[in-house]
This record gives C-alpha cells, structure tokens and sequence, in this order.
C-alpha cells in the first residue's frame, strides 16, 4: 500500500498498482523502493478521489482481463474466440464508464485535466482533455467564450491582425 | 401591473445568478500543452474558424502544429466555391476568394509542414493538389474514402512520379504506365484494373 496526501492534508492508501497509474508516480516508486508517503502539492482531497476512483476502475478491469484470459491458458479452452469476445465487451464497459464519470461540471473538469497533467495519467488525460473537445465542438467563437467564461482580450487592432495573416494562400 | 424597472432589475438578477453557475475557473490561464491536447480533438471548421478568437492564449495554443497534424475535412464543407464553410472562412479571414488549394496551403502552414495523416472523406483532391500535399508535408498519408488500399508510401510516391509525368505524356493518350501502376484517361484505375 502507499499513502498519498492531498494538497489539503488528507491520506489515501491504494494499492500500488493503482497509484502508478500516474506516470509520475511509477517514476518516483522506481526511483525509490521503499517510498510509502507520496505528498502531492498539486492536487486537493475533492479532486484526487475522483483520480483515484478512475485509476482504481482501470486497474480492476485491466487486472480481470489478465486472470481471465490466464484462465482461458489454463484451461486450455479456445484461445482465439472467446478473450476477443471478452475483451471487446469489457472495453465497451470501460468506455461506457468513462462516459459516465467524465459527466461531471465545468470547474471539476478543469482541475482534472491539471491533476490529469501534473500526474501524468494518460488515459485521464486524453479522456478530460476529449471532454472539453466536445464541449467546443460546433460553438461560435462568442458561445465558446460565454460558455468557459473567457474574455476576449484581443484589442480590435490585434483581432483583425491575426485576420489579415493569411490572404497569401488564396492569391 | 408590474413596474418595466422591476421587471428589468429582475431579469438583469437572474442573468447574474446564472453568471454564478457559469466556472470560475481561468480556462485562458490552462497549460498551453492541456490546451494543444483539447485543441487537437477539435475538429478543423471549430479549429479554423473560431477557437483562434476566442483570446491571446488560446490564439497561441491554436498555432501549435500538433493541433494540426492530423486533418479529417470529413467534417468540412468543402463544395465551391460558395459552400457555408468557404464563406465563414472569407469573413473570419478577410479573404475574396476562396479556394481548396489555398485552403490546403492554410493547412500546410498552420501544421508547420507536419501534417501526417490528412482524411479526405468524399472531398476530390486533385493530382496537382495532392503533389502540393506531398511535397510540402514529407511525412503526410493523405486517405480517402475511395482510396485503393495499397501501402500509404506507395500511393505517395505513385502521385509524385505520375504528376512529374503527366504532363508531358498525357496528351499521347491510351494507357501510361509508371511504376507498375497503371493510369487511364487522366484517372486512377480501380484497383481491379491496376496490374501490379
């Protein structure tokens, strides 16, 4: 077991394999065996227990596929057909999850994608990172800035240079 | 009857108590690699035309290759030369004309010379675009919907050379021959009639 601390002090023990689902952290484990107590500064309790509950699912289901196709060696049963077969519906499980857990707020989403990026979690990474494509997808430059709440600091000047930039391509 | 000054004041409360919903989170302020990573799932209308203006950074963001070394125009209104796409492209760009040639060099340029996979979808990209493609992007597999499955570095050097060639022997006519594929009347063969 390791123990990490969130931003705010709070401990979690997991399971080591679920914490080096962060690259981040399988370094520092490799770098020092003995390492129990992993502080991350970056992350508060709120957010790193939703990290943990995605890392904690995609190790559980990478770890029954791995006994269940070691089952299907042991028995010596089809080799080919039946893991594919399984192996296909426990990703379209997995998918259907991930679509579940990433329905979360906009500042939620936010601090994932950063915990995703300090950690180094691929998989949550492209997944937050995936979200936030979708939400842009289709809008306006004005619904994109309404809907993240961002303003548009472009002087008009600056605005219609960055417009100008490209009339060389169509002459 | 209600005073118009109250029911303003009213609606101006709600508009603010929605503005409370809205994040307050600095979604400018993300890391510019996080912003290149969302960008680069964003599709090319979305891309060209309004994630650019949204403000400085995401501007910034918006230029990094990365977003633009995988172009899917499946998703781009490319009919000319008046196609909704082509004139959206006009007004945010300041453009007169529009063309898909000029729009791939757009491309060419924003991926900084590379792109590597551009999905053509039901667009036609003629012979002298797809040289421009090639020459420009070295890395770059260009895959239609019609494309005959033949090795993507094959298919690259078949429209290098075939252009290069095109031109001085096309107007013999009948049937030219390079590098064992074979060309008919200006196009490409269907895979049944390319004699490997």
């Amino acid at each position: 077991m390791i123990t990490l601390t969130s931003s705010d002090g709070v401990q979690f023990d997991v399971r080591e394999a679920v914490a080096k689902e962060s690259q981040i952290i399988r370094d520092m484990i490799q770098d020092d065996c003995v390492i129990t107590n992993i502080p991350l500064a970056n992350v508060n309790h709120k957010i790193l227990s939703i990290v943990l509950e995605y890392c904690q699912m995609h190790v559980d289901k990478t770890e029954m596929e791995v006994n269940a196709s070691k089952h299907q060696t042991t028995t010596g049963e089809g080799s080919s057909s039946v893991p594919v077969a399984l192996k296909v519906s426990s990703n379209k499980n997995l998918n259907d999850w991930d679509k579940e857990f990433i329905n979360v707020d906009l500042d939620t989403l936010y601090d994932l994608i950063l915990a995703a990026n300090y950690l180094n979690i691929s998989g949550l990474l492209n997944l937050t990172t995936q979200a936030a494509a979708d939400i842009i997808k289709g809008k306006t430059t004005e619904e994109i800035r309404a809907t993240f709440n961002i303003k548009n600091d472009f002087t008009p000047e600056e605005e219609a240079a960055i417009r100008k930039e490209n009339p060389w391509a169509f002459e | 009857m209600e005073n118009p000054f109250d029911v303003a004041s009213k609606r101006i409360k709600a508009e603010i108590e929605d503005a409370s919903n809205l994040t307050s989170r600095k979604w400018e302020d993300l890391p510019i690699n996080c912003l290149v990573l969302i960008f680069k799932k964003v599709e090319i209308p979305c891309l060209t035309l309004s994630v650019p203006f949204v403000c400085k950074s995401w501007y910034e963001a918006s230029l990094d290759p990365a977003c633009w070394k995988v172009l899917d125009l499946c998703t781009t209104d490319l009919r000319l030369p008046d196609s909704r796409f082509a004139e959206d492209f006009k007004c945010a760009y300041y453009v007169n004309k529009f063309s898909l040639r000029g729009f791939l060099k757009f491309l060419i340029r924003r991926s900084n010379n590379l792109a590597t996979h551009l999905f053509t979808g039901d667009i036609y990209i003629a012979l002298h675009n797809k040289r421009l493609l090639y020459e420009e992007c070295p890395e770059l597999h260009i895959i239609s919907r019609n494309t005959v499955t033949f090795p993507p570095e094959q298919l690259r050097q078949y429209f290098l050379k075939i252009d290069a060639t095109m031109t001085s022997n096309f107007q013999k006519g009948g049937t030219l021959k390079v590098h064992g594929f074979g060309i008919r009347d200006g196009t490409m063969a269907s895979s049944e009639d390319i004699k490997m």
